[in-house]
């Protein structure tokens, strides 16, 4: 049971690489903490400096009142799950598990019962006597986990541990490893370039870009209220659309005018805008749910062309194009046909981002 | 016309039969060619051993004698010459081991740690493998003169351990790349230190390389002829760099050249029939990754 804390962590790798910059996390003590971002955010070197396998360059790591920044990975008492699996291969699943209990110097009987709580823990008691080769990659992955969780660490690293899997294992992996934590109640980190991975799983999520923290909230936080552009197109499925547009006051409200469209901002929206000096050229963000489409104008609606249109079972997506060429993703209901190139019409609804060009911040937050 | 495609395609299917069984065959016969071409003269330096000289000098070639141990007999041990094997093992042993000890950690180092400029020292340490024995046999002579290693065991150790070295350095490095870099991280957040990981962890996982590597080393430093001639004395000279003494002035006692090879080659082979399955598990190293 561990609390974990970064305070104004750098890591800069050799050649001035600048991996992670001035991070700050804290992980509450039993907590499924997510790191998401795409490949080559820092979200795994983080990881491996929470590990102790990664000197930091700046800052420090707590766990707990103890600043572990100058602790070998041994005396941390972290256990990690790899993407790899990184199990022993000329060991047998007993003994893959047994592993940091034998390098403890546990009693043969004491190890015994370890391993086989483990095992049970995680419905693997009939892998037990067999040789890690053989095994499939979910069965390899419960091992890894199962050497993980053995020895009771303060603190669970997951790095994006079923990324390996096929897509249907990787779904039943995701509920397992809920459960799992559910039950252990180990305070977990868990690092994964899959938003639906983070979302579905963990109770807030960190998402990085470019070694920088954007934003760490609940998954319902991080997308209904995304801090960043970044946020913003990088959480949810599909993706968030986005188009340049201006900022202009007539008569005490606000509109954003683009060449497409011209949309009218609510009176919060406009409340907080007052206070906004910068720049009048900002990123309108919309996600694709929140579009209506009609066949026929509707007060206010914006003209597009049907582009393509995807069934998907439960839904259908409808890409169109707006009058400037910006291509737009809505989600429709299953029923709905339209022929390419007709003419649609759709409407904005709530809620409607705003982020400024310069760093992309939201403007709404 | 359905009728008349089933006949195509079964006649393909013939084809490639066919084709598939005469590739089988010319294979067999290059495999055999090659067998041929390395076990002959084998053969026949094995052979010549069990001859008499006239028998040896007989211009037809005898195909059929009775085999002698006269040559063995007069060359290993009215000649003595059997304390050279001892020396070639005494050699290659010490120079195998001293590559190895001071390799393997080496090339982990070079597989692992951001070592500043990395790769222009590992391309350094190739190159000295590529410069011809020659080059290096002068300088050798002189400094092992001057630190009295001249006529030791010692010279020929180090000298081989300029060739050897950088192979296994070269070879164990592409080995370590092959795993996976998570196995040490598992490893030490388990509860090793980056030593204890490497040696429990990792080392276990190369080992058939290793086996591989020593082998190879053990063969090059056993044949090595120029350094075991020029930097030892008599008394710590190699079987292979002796046995050109056996070519008198009253002419070649091909005979005891013939067994005294023959014999020296045995150690060597013994050793890879002895360890071929580990030899070709180390060959085929992709295999092993986790």
């Amino acid at each position: 049971m561990t609390t974990l804390n970064l305070k104004n962590v750098w890591k800069i790798y050799e050649g001035n690489v600048l991996a992670v910059q001035d991070l700050n996390i804290e992980v509450k003590d039993g907590e499924l903490f997510a790191l998401l971002g795409p490949s080559g955010c820092g979200k795994s070197s983080t990881l491996r400096m929470i590990a102790g396998l990664e000197k930091i360059t700046r800052g420090e790591i707590w766990f707990d009142d103890i600043l572990v920044n100058d602790l070998e990975p041994r005396e941390r008492n972290v256990a990690m799950v790899f993407e790899t699996y990184a199990l022993y291969p000329y060991l047998s699943v007993y003994e893959n598990i047994a592993f940091p209990l034998r390098i403890r110097g546990m009693s043969r009987d004491e190890i015994d019962k370890k391993v086989r709580w483990a095992a049970d823990f995680l419905g693997i008691t009939d892998l037990l006597p067999m040789r890690v080769r053989g095994l499939s990659g979910g069965q390899m992955q419960s091992v890894g986990i199962g050497r993980a969780i053995v020895r009771e660490p303060s603190v669970l690293l997951m790095d994006e541990p079923i990324s390996h899997l096929e897509a249907r294992q990787r779904a039943r992996m995701r509920e397992e490893l809920v459960d799992l934590h559910h039950r252990l109640e180990t305070t977990t980190i868990y690092v994964t370039h899959d938003q639906v991975e983070a979302m579905t799983m963990a109770h807030r999520i960190a998402v990085m870009n470019l070694g920088k923290l954007q934003q760490v909230g609940t998954p319902t936080e991080v997308y209904e209220r995304p801090r960043t552009q970044f946020v913003g197109g990088f959480i949810g499925e599909p993706p968030m659309n986005f188009a340049d547009c201006e900022l202009v006051h007539e008569n005490g409200e606000v509109l954003a005018v683009s060449p497409s469209f011209k949309v009218r901002l609510s009176s919060q929206a406009a409340k907080k805008l007052e206070s906004y000096q910068g720049s009048p050229m900002v990123q309108l963000g919309i996600r694709p749910e929140s579009i209506s489409v009609s066949k026929t104008p509707m007060p206010e609606s914006i003209q597009a062309q049907v582009y393509v249109l995807e069934p998907q079972g439960e839904r259908t997506l409808l890409s169109v194009k707006l009058a400037n060429g910006e291509l737009f993703l809505i989600e429709v209901a299953p029923d709905f046909t339209a022929r390419v190139d007709e003419t649609i019409y759709l409407q904005f609804r709530e809620p409607i981002h705003l982020f400024e060009s310069q760093e992309g911040l939201n403007l709404l937050y | 016309m359905a009728n008349n495609l089933n006949i195509t395609s079964a006649a393909r299917k013939q084809a490639s039969a066919h084709s598939r069984r005469l590739l089988t065959w010319i294979s067999y016969l290059l495999t055999g060619l090659l067998v041929v071409i390395f076990l002959f003269p084998w053969l026949w330096v094995f052979s010549l051993g069990f001859k008499t000289r006239a028998e040896i000098m007989s211009p037809n070639i005898v195909w059929i004698w009775t085999p002698t141990l006269n040559n063995f007999i007069e060359v290993l041990f009215v000649k003595g010459y059997w304390r050279l094997i001892i020396n070639s093992l005494i050699v290659a042993v010490s120079a195998v081991t001293l590559c190895i000890v001071i390799g393997v950690p080496t090339a982990y180092a070079f597989s692992r740690f951001p070592i500043p400029g990395k790769e222009s020292w590992f391309y350094m340490i190739l190159t000295f493998r590529m410069a011809p024995a020659v080059v290096l046999a002068l300088p050798l002579y002189v400094i092992f003169a001057r630190i009295k290693l001249l006529g030791t065991y010692g010279a020929p150790i180090l000298a081989h351990c300029t060739f050897t070295l950088p192979f296994v350095i070269w070879l164990m490095r592409s080995f370590f790349d092959d795993i996976p870099k998570e196995i040490d991280a598992a490893a030490m957040t388990d509860g090793y230190s980056r030593a204890e990981a490497f040696f429990y962890a990792v080392l276990p996982l190369v080992k058939s390389g290793i086996v591989a590597v020593a082998l190879f080393s053990i063969i090059f430093s056993w044949n090595e002829f120029l350094y075991g001639l020029i930097l030892t004395s008599d008394a710590t000279r190699p079987v292979a760099s002796q046995i050109p003494s056996l070519i008198r002035p009253h002419g070649t006692l091909w005979g005891e050249v013939c067994a005294l090879a023959t014999t020296a080659s045995l150690p060597v082979a013994i050793l890879i029939f002895a360890l071929q399955r580990q030899l070709v598990r180390g060959l085929s190293f992709g295999a092993v990754k986790g």
